[in-house]
This record gives C-alpha cells, sequence and structure tokens, in this order.
C-alpha cells in the first residue's frame, strides 16, 4: 500500500467514526434553528378588540405592549397569562377546594351546622372566582410598560413552550369584590372611604359579628384589615381591591391553620378583566 | 437622601448609564437578545404564581430609584456640551425646590393629533402625553393611571394662539376637562383624584433654552379642581405648530404631581433641554 492509500484510507476512518457525532451535531443545530424559528401564539385581550397574533420566534413582552400604547388601558391591572401557568393555578384551586371540604367534614362531625353550611357556601365561591394565572414581575402584579424594554430581565421572552398566552388588559376599576364568609359576596361600587367603615357598615348590615378580613390589592399586596386600627391616616379603599372574610384563627381546626392563606394566594389571581370568561381564549 | 458617595458614584456613570439604556431599548425593542432563553426560562418558571414575590409590594423599587431623580440632593443637569453630544432630545427635570436631572427621550410618536413621549433616567420613565404627564413608572411614587385622556382638550389649546377677535364662544378648544387619577403611594396604597380642569390663556412670554437660546412661547395656565375641594393650577409654556395634525411644543410645563400624600410630591417642572 502506498504511502498515499495509507493517508486515504485513514482519512475515510476517521470521518467514518466521526460520522455519529457531525450527525448528531448537524441535529442540535438543525433543531436549535427550529426552536428558535418556532412560533408563538399571542391572543391580546383588550376592551373593544381581542386580537390573535403569531409571532415568528419567541417575541419579548414589550413586542405585546408596544402594541397597546394608544390604548387607554389600566396597567395595574394587566395580566399575562400561559396555558401552562393557568394549569398550575387550576391546580392550586383544586387543592384549596379539597382542603375546604375537609373542613367541612370536620364541622360536620362537630355538629357545627353554621360554620359547615358557610364553608359549604364558600366552596361554592372558591369553584367559581374568575381566576387568571398571571406572571409577575418580580415585586408585584400588573405591567409598567414603558420600563419593560429597558432591561432583559424586564423584557422576558415569552417561551414557547409555554404557548398559547394571553395578555388581559382592561379599563381602571369602578369596584370592589367581597368574597369569603359573607351573606352577600360579590361587586360593590368603589366609594373613597375608609376601608374598616366600609367592612363594618355592611358587617352590621348583616347582622353579623365582625370575622377576620383582609384585602387583596390590584397589585396583589395583601393585607389585614383591623377595624380597631389606629392608624392615621387610616387605610382606604383602594379601587379594583378583593376584601376576604376568613375563618377566625380560634374555629379552624387543627391541620387548617392555612386555609386562609391558601385562597388569599388564589385572590392574587382575581381576573380584573374578564379575560378568564370568554370562551376561546388560553386562559379561559 | 443619598449619601455623597453614591451620588458621585451616580454623577460618574450617568452618560454610560444613558448609553446603555439606549442601547437596550434598541437591542430588546429589535428583538436581538441571544442566548437569554434559559435565563428567561428560569425566570418564567420561577416567578410563574411566584407568590412571595407578589407579596414584597414595591417598596424595594421604590427605595433604589431614590438616587436618580427626584430625591437627590445634588443636580444632575447636561451642560450644554453635553447635550449637544446627545443623541437624543432631552428634558431637564425636577420636583419641587429639589435639584434638577436630565431625561432622554426614548419614545417618540405622533397619530391624529397626539402626540405620546416616554422620557428616561436609567431606572424611570414618564410618559407624557400631549404635554401632560399621563403616567410615571420608577419612581417612589407614581402616576398609575389618568382616565380619559381622549376627551383630554391640552392638544387642542396646544396648537392655539390667543386672539382679541375670538369670543368664548368661539373657542375651538373645550375649556372643561373632567378626568380621574390614580396615584400609587411608596407604600402601595392608591388614591384616586377626581379632578375638573379649566383652561385659560396667560401672558405669553419667553423663556431661554440651553441649545436654541430665548424662544417666544404661549403660556396656558390649567386650574384643576378635585371632588375633594383641593385646587391647584398646572402650566404650559409653548410654541404652537399651526398645521393640520400637528402638536404644539411645550419648550416649559409646571405640574402637580399629588397633594402632600409623601415628600417628593409637589410640582413637577419639564424645561426643554435639547429640543
Amino acid at each position: 500500500m502506498s504511502r498515499l492509500t495509507e493517508i486515504l484510507v485513514a482519512g475515510l476512518t476517521v470521518a467514518l467514526a466521526l460520522s455519529p457525532v457531525l450527525a448528531a451535531h448537524a441535529q442540535q443545530t438543525k433543531a436549535h434553528q427550529t426552536k428558535a424559528q418556532e412560533n408563538v401564539t399571542v391572543t391580546i385581550d383588550a376592551p373593544q378588540h381581542t386580537q390573535s397574533i403569531v409571532f415568528e420566534g419567541e417575541p419579548r413582552l414589550s413586542q405585546l405592549t408596544e402594541r397597546l400604547r394608544w390604548q387607554d388601558v389600566y396597567w395595574p391591572g394587566a395580566r399575562l397569562c400561559s396555558q401552562t401557568v393557568q394549569n398550575k393555578l387550576e391546580a392550586r384551586r383544586a387543592a384549596a377546594v379539597a382542603q375546604l371540604q375537609l373542613l367541612q367534614g370536620v364541622y360536620q362531625q362537630q355538629q357545627d351546622d353554621t360554620l359547615s353550611n358557610a364553608t359549604q357556601a364558600l366552596i361554592e365561591q372558591v369553584k367559581q372566582w374568575p381566576l387568571l394565572g398571571g406572571y409577575s414581575n418580580s415585586t408585584q402584579q400588573g405591567l409598567q410598560p414603558a420600563l419593560i424594554p429597558t432591561t432583559l430581565q424586564r423584557n422576558w421572552a415569552l417561551l414557547a413552550k409555554h404557548q398559547p398566552y394571553q395578555l388581559s388588559v382592561g379599563e381602571a376599576p369602578q369596584s370592589v369584590h367581597w368574597v369569603g364568609l359573607t351573606q352577600e359576596p360579590g361587586e360593590y361600587a368603589y366609594a373613597q372611604q375608609p376601608l374598616a367603615k366600609w367592612l363594618g357598615e355592611r358587617q352590621q348590615a348583616q347582622q353579623v359579628d365582625s370575622t377576620d378580613t383582609w384585602e387583596v390589592t390590584i397589585n396583589g399586596n395583601i393585607n389585614r384589615v383591623d377595624e380597631y386600627s389606629t392608624q392615621r391616616p387610616p387605610l382606604q379603599l383602594q379601587p379594583g381591591a378583593i376584601l376576604y372574610s376568613g375563618f377566625p384563627a380560634a374555629q379552624l381546626p387543627q391541620g387548617f391553620a392555612d386555609v386562609n392563606k391558601r385562597l388569599l394566594e388564589l385572590l392574587q389571581y382575581w381576573d380584573h378583566n374578564g379575560g378568564s370568561q370568554q370562551e376561546g381564549l388560553p386562559c379561559s | 437622601m443619598p449619601n455623597n458617595v453614591s451620588y458621585r458614584a451616580q454623577r460618574a456613570i450617568a452618560p454610560f448609564s444613558l448609553t446603555v439604556l439606549l442601547l437596550t431599548l434598541f437591542i430588546s425593542g429589535c428583538g436581538l437578545a441571544p442566548n437569554q432563553s434559559q435565563v428567561d426560562d428560569d425566570v418564567s418558571e420561577s416567578e410563574g404564581l411566584g407568590l412571595d414575590n407578589a407579596i414584597a409590594g414595591s417598596t424595594q423599587t421604590a427605595a433604589e430609584t431614590i438616587s436618580y431623580v427626584f430625591a437627590q440632593d445634588t443636580a444632575n443637569r447636561y451642560s450644554k456640551q453635553e447635550l449637544t453630544e446627545l443623541n437624543s432630545s432631552a428634558l431637564y427635570a425636577k420636583v419641587g425646590d429639589n435639584p434638577s436631572t436630565t431625561l432622554v427621550l426614548g419614545v417618540t410618536e405622533q397619530h391624529n393629533g397626539v402626540s405620546l413621549q416616554q422620557w428616561y433616567t436609567a431606572n424611570e420613565a414618564l410618559i407624557v402625553r400631549n404635554g401632560r404627564l399621563i403616567r410615571s413608572e420608577g419612581l417612589p411614587q407614581n402616576i398609575r393611571y389618568t382616565a380619559n385622556t381622549q376627551a383630554d382638550p391640552l392638544g387642542c389649546w396646544l396648537n392655539q394662539t390667543p386672539s382679541a377677535k375670538i369670543t368664548p364662544e368661539q373657542r375651538p378648544c373645550a375649556t372643561r376637562w373632567h378626568s380621574q387619577q390614580d396615584i400609587e403611594l411608596a407604600s402601595g396604597r392608591v388614591v384616586r383624584l377626581s379632578t375638573v380642569s379649566q383652561f385659560r390663556w396667560g401672558t405669553p412670554t419667553t423663556i431661554n433654552t440651553p441649545l436654541r437660546g430665548a424662544q417666544a412661547v404661549q403660556h396656558l395656565i390649567e386650574t384643576v379642581t378635585t371632588d375633594a375641594g383641593h385646587q391647584w393650577q398646572n402650566q404650559y409654556w409653548f410654541q404652537p405648530q399651526n398645521k393640520p395634525y400637528g402638536v404644539g411644543h411645550v419648550v416649559k410645563t409646571e405640574q402637580q404631581l399629588a397633594l402632600g400624600h409623601s415628600a417628593v410630591s409637589g410640582t413637577l417642572t419639564l424645561e426643554e433641554a435639547r429640543y
């Protein structure tokens, strides 16, 4: 065998040996390119128009918010949801309902009809709460669209694997919601007045003793309402707030101490824009 | 208040920060963000339903911004030379008697006679519609929402010139405007103000600008009354554009940020630095 033949054979051997590696590399490159070019579908649910957009590749959050620059949007109430997050939220809701059912069983065993019935009513409420599984921006709910493009951390990429996405925006809230252990859960007109006073008047009208109540503000903050607070100026009712009257700690059996906390965590995801109730949207 | 060391550091990095900001705006606006997928994957995974984060509130953000514009103890006002070298329009901004600072224009758009501008420091943004501050982000307290902007007659007024020949009935612009502002305080609590504005002409005057020199301007006074009976005046010194669908250029404006709800409430003054 000549020297040239030896070199050719050696080269061929090396090429054959490396071919699986090269093929795998080529496949990975192709897969990466395919992933980078994967389309992402986002539905923008805004007052007066719902629009579905297909982006080539994974868009940044600013690419959504810029489309709403001329809209009259209440950004503290804006929520970005994906089907993945909504599924996680629904699992949490199911777990909370299961815990309430156990709690109701305990009250039944204790023959406490009042608390048993109240818990049953609460279970039905929780099942109906309009919740939207939004991403939070590390400090609070809602979006700050002008600051989003200033850093990559604020300007998330909307990953293809979590799609479809839904950006829900709405108008300024003119109401508050009162939920939990109240005889008249529902929506009430917002009024500028101290929170404890607002609550006290309605509890008096229902002829119920004051309960432990918390507010969940539209930006996701949770505060306990203390009607005996001497804080000056007193906490004012917040537009869009969710007021939750919960179980007094003394009435919770052992093992159920976190019931109120679990429900409050769900209420941070209250849908302020109605996007969870429209059929056909990713997070409905 | 920031100490001197942190202020000096801030001043030293300010031009760099602005460059980085503009670069970041460009990059993220173009969607060119290589190698971010994994980072964002982690962010998305950890912050989806990030309850602890959501509970934390906005206090930390407010603390971080104090050394930027609205509570600084020394002026950060770009010189004429720095303004000339700047590749953007710029404003001087100050609150009350605090020292002023420089903001750069990040976004500007005009649409059907409405001008929308977003002005930036490294970590704060002011959103200005036809010369009115309608939203702010990243300040210790922020205007989160201004209602009824579509009916705001300010843009109409900014294209007019007072004329003795026109009776009040013949004025082409509305003289009253109803609105509502949601102001988020540093505590995270929101104060809602329902307001009525009334507009009238002031006296034309001349204002000195850093790069364009003395400019003749019209003067518009907006008296704002809240439903609680508080009252203040916003003022606009401007040059009408006198073109169909044009928007007058505000050379200087003084606007009330909020009513005594925190140390940074007071009059916000915005002045042309680089046109």
